[in-house]
């Protein structure tokens, strides 16, 4: 009854069927029977598993310490992490502390700090943002990387992995690491192989390495982590030649979905990892000093923590602050906005120049901050209306313009369907695209101004002739500012040619544009 | 549909700097843009406005045509990248501009407050590497400023345009012309200035 089982069965898809999660390890996996070839859509994960996070987080804590951190369960404090030093003498987590002290006189216990965990486990993920994009973070101590994409960059997946344990060893850590297909799958290697660092290059060598496992990689409560040794299943191979039902019924449902998990038959969510959507540099002035360019390297070194911190976190800004602090009086606050989102060191810096340059400075600057409150993803095409496709070149321009004139400075025409002439003509708006056939003037006046009239004829410096007209305009009774004009074209005595009306309403002539 | 004459083909070569004869040698990247006015065009060395350079228009009051004398460049400018008005003297009215062919999204009108901006932005444009045509009316200039929007124009490989209603102007400038109009109200244009020529025609213009 315990072996009629066919391994197919192991591959059947799971009874019910889930819709998966965005990032999930099997979205691409799923295979029919028998499992599927070499399939470029795999996805690879390597899991790090840092089990001597508890210690690592004390800023003096060193491997030859005879240190444990210590977690209170109700009345009892028991041991929660222990360093290689006093693991080797028979201390292990889950015994009391004071038992540990029995075992190892003269041994340093230390309260666990969890917070100051949780802050080192998100500052890793960021760190590990620079390896792969996909980074996962399950806490207390484990992060997930995606690296089937960026792998090749660093040679392959055995390369990465090595890269990463070293680059975590700098920074004073140690990690249990592991690379396979399905996450799950790579934590339980990872927990298994202390030392060795497997790394699976083949689907099909998954169920293989999984099965030869100790059951006590198995996330169960103890008591039935307890009766899974006592009914003699060792391993998860053990596990996996069990009827499927028999083995819910007896140890839950929970275990069968841990163990398709890991076969990547059944998907497991991973939420992204998302780095923090601000971004602070302070930057202190070697000298006070009010002088711009004493203050744009100072500038320049924070806007260049700014562009890696968004190159390592595929980011952009659109805008940032840069807060000029003074000796005993409020800071000055310069916002620099851009046309689109960028990480360009140079582009950012030279729009700073350009507002510092306009700014009045009312004391010497101490030194400075940059902030990004919002870092955007960094899209390629992101453009505006201001931007005529296919030239950066102008959109840098167009930028140090708004930088040094103003957004209202810098203007794009449009045309409106409206027969009232100062309608048809818009600024920073969307264009309609359609405009009259009839004549219209290169100049319009910000306000229509009056002519003065003799012989009920207009003057402007002299007599006005007539070339055009009249045009009868006569619209917008429906929103209160409807206009009743005759237009005309007159050419006055030096030459220049008008646009004046005589308003019907109003009997009188108004000069109201220039033809150019 | 009846075959082109040799007259409309020739009409068409001359208007259109992109056509050459597949007989001819290899076309030569023109150094010339068409200036609209067959009259103008055939006035001024190499046929056409300069493509790289400054060109100066003097002209006694707004209103004489000297801007409608650029509307044909700028709206072949306009179709094949950006280009910039700066501080024009009234608020330019896009139906007009638009009557003249001239794509108002490639447009874009500068309003700056004093001189030392309008220049500082006519430079900035001139050197983007990527403006068709700027136009600018700069008020004060001094000599050395026109001298560096020379420099701008010609590392930029672009052409500027500096309207001049006060009737001051600069030396060292590509092309100067005059803009007039007579009691009848036709429009003159004089080559004040050209370099590649001693001629100082005066034509009358249609605008």
């Amino acid at each position: 009854m315990l072996t009629n089982l066919a391994q197919a069965d192991l591959f059947a898809p799971p009874e019910v069927a889930k819709p998966l999660p965005p990032g999930s390890a099997v979205a691409a996996i799923a295979p029919p029977r028998p499992p599927a070839p070499q399939n470029t859509l795999h996805k690879q994960w390597l899991c790090l598993h840092l089990a001597q996070l508890p210690l690592e987080v004390f800023p003096h804590f060193e491997p030859d310490d005879a240190v444990v951190v210590t977690q209170a369960a109700g009345p009892r404090v028991l041991v929660a992490c222990v360093s290689p030093a006093v693991a080797d003498q028979g201390v292990q987590a889950g015994m009391t502390a004071s038992a540990a002290q029995g075992l190892v006189p003269g041994l340093q216990l230390c309260p666990r700090d969890e917070r100051a965990e949780q802050r080192r486990l998100h500052w890793l993920a960021r760190w590990a943002s620079r390896f792969s994009s996909w980074v996962s973070v399950e806490p207390p101590n484990t992060l997930y990387l995606e690296v089937a994409g960026s792998a090749r960059l660093f040679g392959d997946a055995r390369e990465l992995q090595r890269s990463l344990r070293a680059g975590l060893g700098a920074h004073g850590h140690s990690a249990q690491s592991a690379v396979a297909h399905t996450p799950r799958g790579a934590l339980w290697l990872a927990l298994h192989n202390t030392d060795a660092h497997p790394c699976i290059d083949k689907p099909e060598h998954l169920p293989g390495a999984i099965s030869a496992l100790p059951t006590a990689v198995l996330d169960l409560p103890p008591q039935r982590a307890h009766r899974l040794t006592r009914a003699g299943l060792r391993t998860l191979g053990d596990l996996l030649r069990m009827p499927r039902d028999g083995l819910a019924r007896r140890y839950g449902q929970n275990l069968l979905q841990q163990l398709d998990q890991a076969l990547g038959k059944a998907p497991q969510a991973l939420p992204a990892f998302a780095p923090p959507q601000r971004f602070t540099a302070n930057v202190d002035l070697p000298l006070p000093s009010a002088a711009v360019p004493r203050i744009l390297p100072a500038a320049e070194h924070g806007l260049k923590q700014l562009c890696e911190h968004l190159r390592a976190h595929d980011r952009a800004v659109d805008r940032y602050i840069c807060l000029l602090f003074h000796e005993g009086r409020p800071a000055t606050r310069c916002a620099v906005g851009l046309r689109t989102a960028s990480r360009s060191l140079p582009r950012l810096l030279q729009l700073l120049g350009e507002h510092l340059e306009r700014q009045a400075l009312p004391a010497e600057v101490v030194g400075l901050r940059i902030e990004a409150l919002k870092l955007l993803p960094l899209a390629v095409n992101n453009r505006d209306w201001i931007t005529p496709p296919g030239d950066d070149d102008w959109l840098a321009t167009v930028e140090r313009w708004q930088a040094r004139l103003g957004d209202d400075a810098v203007r794009r025409l449009g045309t409106h369907a409206d027969h009232r002439p100062e309608r048809a003509s818009t600024v920073n708006a969307t264009d309609a695209g359609c405009w009259p056939q009839s004549l219209r003037p290169l100049y319009l006046l910000p306000k229509p101004s009056p002519l003065q009239v003799h012989n009920n004829l207009p003057i402007y410096g002299g007599p006005l002739t007539r070339l055009h007209g009249p045009e009868r305009i006569e619209q917008g009774w429906w929103d209160g500012t409807d206009i009743s004009r005759d237009y005309y074209i007159l050419r006055d005595t030096r030459g220049a040619r008008l646009w004046a009306y005589q308003d019907r309403r109003r009997l009188g002539w108004w000069l109201q544009g220039v033809f150019a | 549909m009846t075959a082109p004459t040799p007259d409309t083909v020739d009409a068409l070569l001359k208007a259109n700097p992109a056509l050459w004869r597949g007989g001819a040698m290899p076309a030569k990247e023109s150094a010339v843009i068409p200036t609209g006015f067959a009259a103008l065009d055939a006035a001024l060395p190499g046929g056409g406005w300069p493509k790289v350079g400054i060109i100066e228009v003097l002209h006694t009051q707004h209103g004489l045509g000297e801007l409608s004398l650029f509307l044909p460049a700028l709206a072949a400018g306009s179709q094949r990248g950006p280009v910039a008005m700066i501080a024009p003297p009234q608020p330019l009215y896009a139906p007009a501009l638009a009557q003249a062919g001239v794509a108002l999204d490639a447009l874009i009108w500068l309003a700056t407050e004093t001189d030392k901006d309008t220049a500082w932005a006519l430079e900035t444009a001139l050197r983007s590497q990527a403006c068709q045509l700027a136009i600018a009316w700069p008020g004060r200039l001094r000599p050395d400023a026109v001298r560096r929007l020379q420099v701008a124009a010609s590392e930029g490989k672009t052409l500027g345009v500096l309207m001049r209603p006060d009737g001051r102007s600069a030396p060292n400038v590509h092309l100067r012309l005059r803009v007039e109009r007579d009691k009848a109200g036709q429009c003159w244009a004089t080559i004040d200035k050209a370099r590649g020529s001693h001629a100082r025609p005066n034509i009358a213009l249609p605008c």
